[in-house]
């Protein structure tokens, strides 16, 4: 039962960190309808960054900060520079744009950065003893990466459902024509979702060096887990993000601990096939909604 | 208060307008008929600014707003209602009326303005915090008025208010216009398919022809001309 809890515990952990990857895929999905699988090289670029500013001298703490500035402005730089020339031409267009800015992120951190991993964590907030409640332990680097994600969660909540600010970007999102006819700038929303995105991406980029280090494939596959989160939860409800990449990290360690480490990634397929299985039953996601008409 | 000049608009190649004149005076209510295709909705979406212009001008209150972004037309006071009426379905009427205010901010002003608008509306204030997709048609049609009234427009833009709406609704619904018109001192430009109601309670309208104003007069005289009667009046 311990175990059973411990891998829970792990499996929540991780999961919070392809949901919160999921988010920011989810933001710029509602923003603009683009399904950015770019966002983890995107993540990845803002790593560097933020390794970059520390190698400086930069406390850990200002270093975020700075990262999370330079990833908004750069999201929504995306947006309106490449994004908007080709929206609502086709979905082939959108799905281009994706695969290139994967690619000009790929390639742009190999020039910066070369091809050699960097040293990057885990700092002092994800290092220290476990914290134990009865027989079940959480160690500090999954407990700093569950407070991360709560907060950053909690933090996009309250933007999107108690400011002003957060009602025109829903509004945007739900119907661009009613937006401006209500006044609402559309296209500086649309920037701001993908600015706000690609922060949230980066902050997933952080969480992710803590455990994995920070190289340029580190992403690789925490991307693949959101995307599949993004999916399983539907891809244009925040909250079917979080859902789905709770769901997927806690179903991967299960799987993982409960069969014979001889069959090797098992968990891997086992996380996908729970995802088909999701599927099969509801095609817009758990919280995804079947585009409706409109009157 | 608006007068157009010789407007042109095309959908690509296709000229949807080809010189519209016409002019809306303060505090009045001026409606636009036409047939299908004629180029009502057209010129409402010019003037809100939501289609480019090719030539010609607007001048609302001595300004050009030809050019202008929607955002910028509606801090100027020209709000629009279109067809399909254009409501954030999944969000609740409340939230839509507060999106209507979205140029106005939130403070005290809001909640008088909310107030006024749903003396208005009455029906509407028992259902704020239901998804306005559940409104009935008429219900929906007034949370687009009231929506566009909370950004206090000085003019506002109608695109077939009536579309879809039983004949005793939209009765109602013309008379709701009217005296909120003359209540609230907003001049409106109306546009309507079949439009005895809107003629109504108009002083003037303009009749559209594929992109053209073919004829405008008072609407005394266009309900006492035969032609026109038979075309757009149902009669
Ligand atoms: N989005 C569009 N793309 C291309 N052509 C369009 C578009 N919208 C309208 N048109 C064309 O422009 C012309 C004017 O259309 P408009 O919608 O302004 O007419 P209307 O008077 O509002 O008609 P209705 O009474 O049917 O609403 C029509 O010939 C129409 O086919
Ligand atoms: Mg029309």
């Amino acid at each position: 039962m311990d175990l059973f809890l411990q891998q829970l515990i792990g499996g929540i952990a991780s999961g919070s960190m392809f949901a919160i990857l999921a988010l920011g895929i989810v933001l710029i999905y509602r923003s603009t309808g683009t399904l950015n699988f770019a966002q983890g090289q995107m993540a990845m670029f803002s790593m560097f960054v933020a390794w970059s500013a520390m190698s400086t001298g930069m406390g850990f703490w200002p270093a975020v900060l700075l990262t999370l500035l330079s990833a908004l402005a750069m999201g929504a730089l995306v947006e309106w520079l490449i994004v908007r020339r080709v929206e609502g031409t086709s979905d082939l267009n959108s799905l281009i744009v994706a695969m290139g800015l994967f690619l000009i992120f790929d390639g742009l951190a190999l020039y910066i950065w070369g091809p050699l991993p960097k040293s990057f964590g885990p700092f002092s907030f994800f290092s220290g003893g476990a914290s134990c409640v009865g027989g079940v332990c959480i160690g500090r680097l999954n407990l700093g990466i569950l407070v991360v994600s709560i907060v950053t969660t909690v933090l996009l909540y309250l933007l999107f459902q108690c400011t002003r600010f957060g009602l025109a970007l829903r509004a945007t999102a739900l119907n661009r024509l009613a937006s401006r006819l209500v006044g609402i700038p559309v296209g500086r929303m649309l920037s701001t979702g993908w600015g706000l995105g690609t922060a949230v991406g980066a902050i997933a980029g952080i969480l992710a060096a803590q455990s994995l280090g920070l190289d340029i494939r580190t992403m690789f596959f925490v991307v693949l887990f959101a995307l599949a989160a993004a999916v399983l939860g539907g891809l244009d409800s925040p909250v079917g993000a979080v859902v789905g990449g709770l769901i997927i990290g806690v179903v991967k360690n299960l799987a993982g601990t409960y069969t014979p480490s001889s069959v090797g990634s098992i968990d891997l397929a086992v996380a996908f096939a729970v995802i088909v299985l999701v599927l099969m039953v509801r095609p817009n996601g758990i919280f995804g909604r079947p585009v409706r008409m409109r009157v | 208060m608006l007068t157009l000049k010789d407007i042109h608009v095309s959908y690509g190649q296709a000229p949807a307008l080809h010189g519209v004149s016409l002019e809306v005076p303060e505090g009045h209510i001026v409606t636009l008929l036409g047939a299908n295709g004629s180029g009502k909705s057209t010129t409402i979406h010019a003037v809100a600014g939501l289609l480019p212009i090719q030539s010609g001008s607007i001048d609302f209150e001595g300004r050009e707003i030809a050019g202008l972004s929607t955002e910028a037309i509606v801090r100027l006071g020209i709000c629009a209602t279109l067809e399909g009426r254009q409501l954030f379905g999944e969000m609740t009427v409340l939230e839509n009326l507060r999106l209507g205010a979205y140029t106005q901010g939130e403070g005290k002003g809001f909640d008088e303005q909310l107030e006024r608008v749903l003396t208005y509306f009455p029906a509407l204030s028992e259902r704020l915090e239901l998804s306005s997709y559940l409104l009935s048609g008429g219900e929906q049609q007034m949370l687009a008025i009231g929506r566009a009234l909370m950004a206090r427009p000085r003019l506002l833009l109608m695109d077939e208010p009536s579309l879809g709406l039983a004949p005793l609704l939209a009765q109602e619904m013309f008379a709701g216009i009217m005296s909120l018109s003359k209540a609230e001192g907003i001049s409106v430009l109306l546009a309507e398919q079949a439009a005895d109601l809107a003629v109504g309670i108009s002083g003037y309208g303009y009749v559209l022809e594929v992109g053209k104003v073919v004829l405008g007069d008072t609407a005394r005289n266009l309900l006492d001309n035969e032609e026109v009667r038979s075309a757009y009046l149902g009669h």
